[in-house]
């Protein structure tokens, strides 16, 4: 449940946050084009076996069963990607919003699944057992970690995963981004602007980097 | 004209039966792949009149698939179906030696129509090459 706790207007947002938010709104709408032209030729399928029907070709109910069942499945993926995208939107509302950190990071892997799918590369997510409630805003919390995902990305190569996990800390909740080695001159996450970014909510963000991984490190302080 | 072979290369296999069935409808002969690599596998062992490739799809992306295809065959017409934010993309794949591109959702008559112009097209191309073939083999024996 999300509560709305403060009079400030606008949410923060990091310098390329328009390009966060074209970048999903770009993958979500291209994944509603597809729903779309299902349903479209679907449709115009439908409408050539009636005229298929009218020259003595009848159309039996097998077909018309096949044909229903996929109008009612791009209708039903079509409303879920409508739904995710609503969410998202909405995490802008507040600047300071009361939010799960699990259902932030569950929205943002479900947006990012189409990028991974590109990319050929998978996005797994593993939540904590139980809700980390925080106090700020979900829109930048994610702006943040989609960051690193983008980083961990742009380094794997075809079928790596990339591990978005939530956790319990001491008073706090963790988010954690795990993918293969950054080299440092590939490094384009800025570890500075975003911690900057985030500390008006309580957060910090870190780096590490092993022989064998590379883990975007987030802490929020739970609310009180 | 004899019935055109269409490949439709498309990762929504959904999208890529349905269209398929329409066009089967419509008198051609329709196989489909649901990625780049298995489209390129279809190729090596089917002359097909035209490919309908789809632009975004995971791993090897329509450009590429184009790529590697036309390395194999480069008489072969390629339609791209592409999303609205990539129709740049689709000029630049014309460039790149795409017969022709179509914006997604597609119109199925508008399909049809471009694929019987790449069928006349291949036909066109075919005969160039092997009236060039006839010409180097006369040459070379001095006739």
């Amino acid at each position: 449940m999300i509560s709305d706790s403060s009079s400030r207007p606008e949410p923060p947002i990091m310098p390329d946050g328009l390009a966060f938010f074209g970048r999903i709104s770009a993958s979500v709408s291209h994944e509603l084009n597809n729903v779309i032209s299902i349903i479209d030729q679907t449709a115009g399928l439908l409408e050539d076996l009636l005229a298929g029907a009218e020259r003595g070709r009848p159309i039996t109910n097998d077909r018309l069963e096949s044909i229903v069942h996929s109008l009612q499945k791009q209708t039903q993926r079509g409303l879920t990607i409508i739904k995710r995208l609503n969410t998202f939107a909405h995490g802008t509302d507040s600047p300071r919003l009361e939010f799960d950190i699990n259902d932030a990071m569950t929205n943002l892997g479900d947006l990012c699944q189409r990028l991974a799918g590109l990319k050929r590369v998978t996005l797994q997510l593993h939540l904590n057992d139980s809700p980390l409630t925080v106090v700020g805003s979900p829109f930048a919390v994610q702006q943040a970690v989609f960051g690193a995902i983008m980083q961990s990305f742009a380094v794997a190569e075809r079928d790596a995963t990339i591990a978005l996990t939530t956790g319990s800390i001491d008073n706090g909740s963790s988010i954690e981004v795990s993918g293969p080695v950054v080299p440092a001159d590939q490094m384009e996450f800025d570890i500075a602007t975003v911690t900057a970014f985030i500390a008006d909510m309580g957060g910090n963000a870190g780096v590490t980097t092993d022989s064998e991984q590379t883990v975007f490190s987030f802490t929020f302080p739970l609310k009180t | 004209m004899a019935e055109a072979k269409v490949l439709i290369v498309d990762d929504e296999t959904e999208f890529a039966t349905v269209i398929a069935a329409r066009m089967e409808a419509r008198g051609f002969k329709v196989d489909t792949a649901d990625s780049g690599p298995a489209g390129i596998d279809k190729i090596q062992n089917t002359a097909y009149d035209a490919i309908i490739l789809d632009l975004a799809m995971p791993g090897m992306d329509g450009i590429e698939t184009l790529r590697e295809m036309l390395k194999i065959d480069k008489t072969l017409q390629i339609i791209l179906l592409t999303g609205h934010a990539t129709l740049q993309k689709g000029v630049e794949a014309v460039k790149l030696g795409a017969s022709d591109f179509l914006e997604k959702p597609a119109d199925i008559d508008a399909l049809v129509g471009k694929v019987n112009e790449a069928q006349k097209k291949r036909i066109i191309s075919f005969q160039e090459n092997l009236e060039k073939k006839m010409s180097d083999i006369m040459k070379k024996k001095g006739w």
